[in-house]
C-alpha cells in the first residue's frame, strides 16, 4: 500500500518535472544557415533519379525481381520442354506396341528354327 | 492574428528577405523546442528547423490567413519531424544493408537517453525518464501531450495543429497520460527490483 503510494508521488514528480520548462534555442546563425540551404540549387530529375536507383532498398529490390524472373521462367522451360502429357501417353503406347510387334518376330524366328 | 504579424507575413511573401530574417527569429524557438521534444535529438532537431523554415520561405505564397500563423507552423514542423521519424526508423532497419553498400554507411548512434535543454537542473533526471517514456508512445498521444505540456498550447489550439476536433484532443490526451503512467509504474517496479538485486 505504501510502495502503491511512493511510486504514485514520484510518478507525479515525474510528471511536473517539465513544468516551468524553458524553451531550447537553437545553434545562433541559424538564418544563415536556413540563407545557404534556400540558395543550394535544386536538383534535377536526373539526380533525382539517381539517387533514387543507387538507394540498398531499390538495388536488393531490383536484384530479387531479375532473380524471380529467371526462376520462373526456368520453372516454366521445365514444366513444357518435353512433350504435353496427352501426346506423352499416345507416344507410350505406341513404344509398347512396337515392343510387342519385337518380341513377336523373335518368337515366330525361333520356332521357326 | 494581429496587424503586425500580418504585415510581417505580407512582406515575405513578396520575399522580403529582412521579413524572413524577422519571421525566423520571431518563430525559431517555438520550432525548434516543438520538434526536439519529439526527435529527442538536438543536431537533427537542427536540420529538421532549417528545413521547416526552407518550406516556409517556399509556400509562404499558399498561406492564406485562415488559421493563425503559428498553428500553420506547428502543422509544417509536427508533420517534418514525424517525417524523420518515420525515415529514422526505416534507416535503422536497413542499417547492415547501408553499411554493405558503403552508403554514408554508419548506423547512427541514438542517445538512449535525452535531455530538454530547457529543463531545470534538478528535474533533469524525472524528466529524461519522461521523455524516455514519451518516446514509446503512439504518434498522435505523443503530438497531443508534447503540444500540451512542452509547449503549454491549450486543446483547441492543438486540435487545431493536428487537424482534429477538441473531443479528439481530450481523449488522446486522456489516453497518453495513462499510457504514460502505465510506463512509468514499470519502470519503477524494474527499477526498484535492481536496485534489490544490487544491494543483494
Amino acid at each position: 500500500m505504501k510502495k502503491d503510494e511512493n511510486n504514485e508521488m514520484r510518478i507525479g514528480d515525474i510528471f511536473n518535472s517539465v513544468n516551468g520548462l524553458q524553451r531550447a534555442t537553437p545553434r545562433p546563425y541559424l538564418l544563415t544557415r536556413i540563407n545557404a540551404r534556400l540558395n543550394n540549387p535544386i536538383k534535377n530529375i536526373w539526380e533525382n533519379m539517381a539517387t533514387f536507383i543507387s538507394r540498398p532498398s531499390v538495388v536488393i529490390a531490383g536484384i530479387c525481381l531479375f532473380l524471380l524472373v529467371n526462376i520462373s521462367v526456368l520453372v516454366y522451360k521445365n514444366s513444357t520442354s518435353t512433350i504435353p502429357a496427352a501426346e506423352r501417353s499416345y507416344t507410350t503406347i505406341a513404344d509398347e506396341y512396337d515392343d510387342y510387334n519385337n518380341l513377336a518376330t523373335i518368337d515366330n524366328i525361333e520356332n521357326q528354327q | 492574428m494581429n496587424q503586425s504579424e500580418e504585415d510581417l507575413i505580407k512582406s515575405v511573401q513578396r520575399s522580403e528577405q529582412q521579413a524572413f530574417a524577422a519571421m525566423v527569429s520571431m518563430y525559431q524557438d517555438m520550432v525548434y523546442n516543438t520538434i526536439i521534444s519529439i526527435v529527442q535529438n538536438d543536431n537533427d532537431a537542427e536540420d529538421i528547423t532549417q528545413e521547416v523554415f526552407v518550406q516556409v520561405y517556399q509556400s509562404v505564397a499558399r498561406f492564406k490567413g485562415e488559421s493563425k500563423f503559428s498553428t500553420w507552423l506547428y502543422r509544417i514542423a509536427i508533420t517534418k519531424a514525424l517525417d524523420h521519424e518515420k525515415k529514422r526508423k526505416r534507416k535503422k532497419r536497413f542499417a547492415f544493408i547501408q553499411q554493405l553498400f558503403g552508403e554514408n554507411g554508419e548506423a547512427r548512434f541514438t542517445p538512449a537517453e535525452f535531455n530538454h535543454p530547457g529543463v531545470k537542473l534538478e528535474n533533469k533526471e524525472d524528466a529524461a525518464i519522461l521523455f524516455a517514456a514519451l518516446k514509446q508512445l503512439p504518434e498522435n498521444q505523443r503530438i497531443a501531450f508534447t503540444l500540451s505540456k512542452i509547449e503549454g498550447l491549450d486543446n483547441q489550439e492543438i486540435a487545431a495543429a493536428m487537424n482534429t476536433s477538441f473531443y479528439a484532443v481530450e481523449s488522446l490526451l486522456a489516453r497518453a497520460k495513462a499510457n504514460l503512467k502505465k510506463k512509468l509504474i514499470n519502470y519503477l517496479q524494474y527499477s526498484a527490483k535492481d536496485s534489490s538485486h544490487e544491494k543483494g
